[in-house]
């Protein structure tokens, strides 16, 4: 199985722990994403997702390559959104005995004094982005958008759009590269600006 | 941030967007919290193992030591006497005199020697 991820994950394994940092890019968002159809907070999906990230990186040696990378973090990631979830019940449970044995919810009180010390400008604005993207997304030349749309939206592969635009695969890939580049840079100027 | 790194995160959100499959909220630092974390772990990892060999080779040094220094003291180089040891007490012989008769005799005689008999 052809794994693009393969390269990247033989150099953490070598000892280039930085590379790891391409693994996070790459999957964060589908990763906290998936995290938090099980928590249904964002804040506790990013603290899971980290929570699966360090997992893999700490157990990658034994990733031996039989599936995608993706399907094994995304395995670990929802093993540790229902560890989440039942360490979160026991968590209630012994808050529901400590008020009922009338004792203050200790935990509840350090939530309140340790609480997350971030301010909203160390969060990306993801509504204001996402519309920037949608725009010009709209705007973009008819033959471009088509490819994004078959590849990146629809997830086909390189050879079914080639079928169906009756394009080659290499005017496929270079109109892709082009409408991405022009996508990215938008981005890139939406978050400078921020 | 490196170019490419970005790159590669931008590239993901564009996709994320395009399938409108995002979160509504994201952290600035979530990969950065994530790799410190990483890099903090990997040296914990490694720090314990230099300490658990100080630890070993120390407690090595130690108990070679002690093994040597009760080895030096447990040696069989010592030959017991099969008599009994008499330790007969020992007598000064210059500077004391137990001898009060002459003691007596010798108080109004000059000192000849550099012996003090008794004053």
């Amino acid at each position: 199985m052809i794994d693009d991820d393969k390269d990247t994950i033989n150099n953490i394994i070598d000892g280039d722990t930085d590379a790891f940092e391409i693994i996070i890019k790459k999957y964060q968002l589908r990763i906290i994403n998936l995290c938090f159809k099980y928590t249904k907070n964002y804040s506790d999906a990013e603290e899971v997702a980290q929570e699966a990230f360090f997992k893999a990186f700490s157990s990658l040696k034994k990733f031996r390559f039989e599936s995608k990378f993706y399907s094994w973090l995304h395995r670990i990631a929802i093993n540790c959104s229902l560890n989440f979830i039942n360490s979160k019940e026991k968590t209630k449970e012994r808050e529901t005995i400590s008020e009922n044995f009338g004792l203050s919810g200790i935990d509840s009180i350090k939530g309140v004094v340790l609480g997350d010390t971030e301010s909203p400008f160390d969060n990306y604005n993801m509504v204001n982005l996402a519309q920037t993207i949608e725009n010009a997304y709209e705007v973009l030349p008819e033959e471009l958008k088509l490819v994004v749309k078959l590849r990146d939206i629809d997830d086909m592969s390189y050879d079914e759009i080639s079928k169906i635009t009756s394009m080659p695969v290499g005017t496929v890939k270079s109109r892709l590269h082009r409408a991405r580049d022009i996508l990215v840079k938008k981005l890139d100027n939406e978050i400078d600006d921020e | 941030m490196n170019k490419d790194l970005k790159k590669i995160e931008l590239l993901q959100f564009v996709k994320a967007f395009l399938k409108k499959e995002y979160p509504l909220t994201l952290s600035k630092k979530f990969s950065k919290k994530i790799m410190s974390r990483i890099n903090r772990e990997t040296t914990y990892t490694i720090r314990p193992f230099f300490q658990n060999t100080l630890r070993i080779a120390s407690a090595v040094t130690f108990a070679v030591v002690t093994l040597f220094l009760l080895q030096s003291f447990t040696t069989n180089d010592i030959e017991y006497s099969k008599s009994t040891i008499s330790n007969p007490s020992i007598i000064p012989s210059k500077n004391v005199i137990n001898r009060p008769d002459e003691c007596e005799r010798n108080q109004n005689q000059e000192i000849k020697s550099d012996t003090i008999n008794c004053k």
